[in-house]
């Protein structure tokens, strides 16, 4: 057994439990305080794609967080990462790196991120604001992008909420944590996780059934992970690779192992704008006489 | 300001709007009457972009809605059918919303803000949320929405619909009011509605137009014939003069009709100015006459006896 990243006194089971509630609700404050700066500054970055952008994408956040969908959301997923954490730290698996971490974040994030997406098109199909939101004067990529921009604002701040874990791995663990790898594991998520909520994004744009929308998404998020298995198999070259590098699981693992490769990255932005330039045409859709 | 030639949708073998075209003037209100269902809401959302037609071609202040669809939307205000709202955000934020998509500046959405809420009567709920309004006060938020960026035209779906009385005939005027600085179609199957405040009428059933012109012009060129209602006390010696008045075509007795003596509507026709003669022709056959009026067609008898015509022609 590897030797534990953090060693901790022999507390009783109940002084864990609540620790371990107290971090996930500091890790909690802490994301939205992080986030708020995050906000912050997207919503600047925002504003160079121009003020309708800004606009969609401030009303989407805010409808976020005046509904208790992205409270509940932030919280699953920081308490799942708390309870991995200290699986991976303190608990039985404990490890000295980063990797496993950030690796079960990027699980974690294929079940959540569905759900922050979900709502973007589909509930104003529904409740027919979109009638009112296509017929004023905004171009349809200007809507998707905007949409798209609060989703990945939302995972910005759920993000950011992880970061104490590796803080706290830092400034007290015992092993000797290399920074890099942490750093493209980060950049790793926001990207993969970028990918999934335009996989969302679209399938949010071709129904107005949520629930629709999310299990479409989920279940194409997970192929893509899982492709890469199928690739292992495949008796030609040629197939082996075009599976590899079709697969997400592919691409994050060296992010989390700490290669920065443009390839990944390429990949990331290349395919969310392929699912982002298939929402607007789906937007679009409307107007085909 | 906004011309429709030859406008056809059709949702797979449906055809919801059939070879429908017409012009409205600058400054004019335009009532779009028919029944449920007939293609009116298919035909505004044409003219707003939201959905294309399968044939045909509609400009709105000289831009071509498919073509042109971002031009034509900066220029009009609408109000779509039961009026969909953000409910989770408040009167003033929406407003807000719709006035950056605008491109309105910060100073400039504040100040139309205050303009609109009193315009649209709804100053007092401008901060509560949209979700626990009544449906007068939403319909009126969405009316303000309209009107937010000061459009050429504006295109009302069902404008008055939820609202009460006193909030109708206020909404209705609020509506005259802009005619002249603005162009409106407003769609309705709300007849009254249509004579209060429109200036020309389309009568529009199953996906064509089946008539279109002023109310009044509509009601004279509909009037095949016209009918007098006569009431009378005493025998029935009245009805065989009145029979042989010139011009004058039939005599029905009116059973329903309650009220002193009886009644009967004698049919005579239009232009022959019968009503002179029938008085004179009770009084010299010995009846006492009660009342003695003319029966206008109303709009509304007009309408149902088109829809009728048309339906049995098929």
């Amino acid at each position: 057994m590897t030797k534990p990243n953090l060693v901790l006194p022999e507390v009783p089971v109940w002084v864990i439990v609540v620790a371990a509630l107290v971090l996930a609700v500091g890790g909690l404050s802490l994301g939205i305080a992080g986030g708020a700066a995050l906000g912050a500054a997207t919503l600047v970055a925002l504003t160079a794609l121009g003020p309708r952008v800004r606009a969609i994408a401030g009303r989407e956040l805010r409808a976020l967080f005046l509904s208790p969908v992205a409270y509940v959301i932030i919280s699953v997923y920081l308490g799942l990462v708390s309870v991995l954490w200290w699986l991976l730290t303190v608990g039985p698996y404990a490890q000295t790196t980063y990797r496993p971490i950030a690796s079960n974040m990027h699980v974690f994030l294929m079940f959540v991120l569905p759900a922050i997406s979900m709502r973007v098109i589909a509930d104003e199909r529904r409740t027919r604001t979109l009638e009112v939101l296509v017929t004023q004067p905004v171009r349809d990529y200007e809507i998707i992008l905007g949409k798209w921009l609060a989703c990945v604002a939302l995972l910005a701040i759920m993000l950011a909420g992880t970061l104490h874990f590796y803080l706290q791995m830092h400034f007290w663990g015992e092993g000797d944590l290399a920074n890099g790898p942490v750093l493209t594991a980060y950049l790793g998520l926001l990207l993969t996780g970028m990918l999934y909520l335009s996989i969302g994004v679209f399938f949010s744009s071709i129904t107005e059934n949520q629930v629709v929308a999310a299990l479409l998404t989920f279940v194409v998020v997970i192929c893509m992970y899982f492709i890469r298995f199928l690739g292992d198999n495949a008796t030609s070259p040629f197939w082996q690779e075009a599976l590899h590098n079709a697969s997400t699981f592919y691409h994050f693992d060296d992010f989390s192992k700490g290669v920065l490769d443009t390839s990944h990255v390429v990949y990331c932005l290349a395919a969310s704008f392929g699912f982002l330039f298939m929402s607007v045409r789906s937007l679009e859709s409307r107007t085909w006489g | 300001m906004i011309e429709v030639e030859h406008l056809t949708k059709r949702y797979g073998e449906l055809e919801a709007v059939r070879d429908v075209s017409f012009s409205v003037k600058k400054g004019e209100i335009l009532g779009f009457l028919g029944p449920n269902g007939a293609g009116k809401t298919t035909t505004l959302r044409i003219l707003t972009c939201f959905m294309a037609p399968t044939e045909g071609k509609a400009r709105v202040a000289g831009f071509d809605v498919q073509e042109e669809s971002l031009e034509v939307r900066k220029r009009i205000g609408y109000l779509p059918e039961q009026v969909p709202l953000y409910r989770e955000l408040t009167p003033r934020q929406m407003l807000h919303f719709l006035g950056q998509l605008h491109g309105m500046s910060k100073i400039d959405r504040v100040e139309r803000i205050d303009e609109v809420a009193e315009q649209a009567a709804i100053d007092d709920v401008l901060d509560k949320s949209i979700g626990k309004l009544s449906k007068g006060y939403r319909q009126r938020v969405g009316l303000a929405t309209a009107l937010l960026h000061d459009p050429e035209v504006l295109i009302l779906d069902e404008p008055t619909v939820g609202l009460d009385p006193r909030q109708i005939a206020e909404t209705r005027a609020l509506i005259k009011g802009l005619a002249g600085d603005h162009t409106v179609i407003l769609s309705t199957h709300i007849l009254p509605e249509v004579s209060m405040t429109c200036e020309r009428v389309a009568i529009i059933n199953r996906g064509r137009i089946i008539a279109e012109d002023t109310p009044d012009r509509l009601v004279s060129s509909m009037t095949t014939v016209e009918r007098t209602l006569v009431r009378v006390r005493g025998g029935d010696a009245a009805d065989k003069s009145v029979r042989a008045v010139a011009g004058v075509t039939g005599l029905k007795p009116d059973k329903m009709a309650g009220g002193e003596g009886r009644v009967f509507v004698v049919e005579s026709k239009p232009g022959a100015d019968a009503r002179p003669r029938i008085a004179k022709a009770v009084i010299e056959s010995g009846t006492d006459l009660l009342e003695l009026r003319p029966m206008a067609m109303s709009l509304e008898e007009i309408f149902v006896e088109l829809i009728t015509e048309e339906e049995g022609l098929e």
